[in-house]
């Protein structure tokens, strides 16, 4: 994950998923729906927001609402089923469909605690947040206020 | 547009399709262009667009009709050769032009560049994939070999909800190779 601290924009860059659901029946619908759900997250945890006031929308369509595009979602992605089920279990392998949505923003949200320091708790993550001001004007700043 | 004329009753509330349409359709226009190869002509209303007019008078439904202000690429079609939204497209801009809609691109329905796209499980729902097929086909009939980042700025104005573009990126990864 990347944090741009002028914009504060968040790219997920590499995402790993496991997933303990039992054996895999569809190899392909198993890593589509996984990284679909991950595309889904991505879209709730840094840009899609439906704005409602007085019980109506104000996020009315897709000039604001921001589903992510194939440019957001350019980086690697890990799928790792795992396949044996605990002895206990007995209902056996179940379905996943947007399994893949449920983790990523908490990931997300503690990888940013981790590379910048802050706490996000709330979604879609503004990235008002996150910006900070620059590294020369903080200092020219500080400086004015100094004196 | 809605409310060109703030006296007029055709506001958004109280709007009746038919008599909306009526209201600007006096004059017919006669819309001809190749479409998929054949000659088209038909009476239409000059404020209609090309979407409706493949859609609903040409019952070609594969192209879709989404989000209709351009920005999910669902209703792409190519005209000579380049990928547009023809939600934005008004028909009569199209007079005399090329028009391929997914129905066109091939006989049967499957060409190598969908064939990648069905092996590759790179749609799910299927709503997005004719207009990503036409984007897809629109890019690498230009540019055969085009770099990640090609890809990438061709088909980001194809918005797709389910599959995370994985495997849209694998089929089109393999479309290039192949």
């Amino acid at each position: 994950m990347e944090v741009n601290l002028l914009t504060g924009r968040v790219r997920v860059l590499d995402q790993y998923h496991t997933v303990a659901a039992g054996q895999v029946v569809n190899p392909q619908g198993y890593l589509g729906q996984i990284e679909g759900g991950s595309s889904m997250a991505v879209g709730f945890t840094l840009s899609e927001d439906a704005v409602m006031s007085g019980g109506s929308y104000v996020t009315k369509n897709l000039d604001t609402y921001l589903v992510p595009t194939i440019a957001d979602m350019n980086g690697s992605i890990q799928v790792q089923p795992i396949e044996d089920l605990p002895d206990h279990d007995t209902y056996g392998p179940r379905g996943i469909g947007e399994v893949g949505s449920v983790n990523l923003a908490p990931a997300v949200a503690s990888a940013i605690f981790q590379a910048v320091g802050k706490r996000v708790t709330k979604l879609p993550i503004d990235p008002e947040w996150l910006q900070s001001t620059p590294f020369i004007p903080q200092k020219v700043v500080n400086i004015h206020v100094e004196r | 547009m809605w409310n060109a004329n703030p006296n007029s009753n055709l506001n958004e509330e109280n709007l009746d399709p038919a008599s909306f349409e009526e209201a600007f359709t006096e004059e017919r226009f006669t819309f001809r262009c190749h479409l998929n190869g054949k000659a088209i002509s038909t009476e239409i209303p000059p404020s209609r667009r090309l979407l409706d007019v493949i859609r609903e008078d040409l019952a070609l439904t594969g192209t879709k009709r989404s989000c209709e202000i351009g920005r999910c690429g669902a209703c792409m079609v190519l005209l000579d050769g380049r990928p547009v939204n023809s939600c934005l497209a008004m028909a009569y801009q199209c007079s005399g032009s090329e028009i391929t809609t997914i129905e066109g691109l091939s006989e049967d329905g499957t060409t190598s560049r969908s064939a990648c796209l069905l092996e590759e499980g790179g749609f799910q729902c299927g709503y997005c994939t004719p207009g990503m097929v036409i984007s897809v086909v629109a890019l690498l009939d230009e540019n055969p070999h085009p770099t990640q980042v090609e890809v990438e700025e061709a088909l980001s104005g194809n918005i797709c909800r389910c599959t995370g573009y994985g495997g849209i990126l694998r089929a089109v990864n393999k479309a290039i190779g192949g």
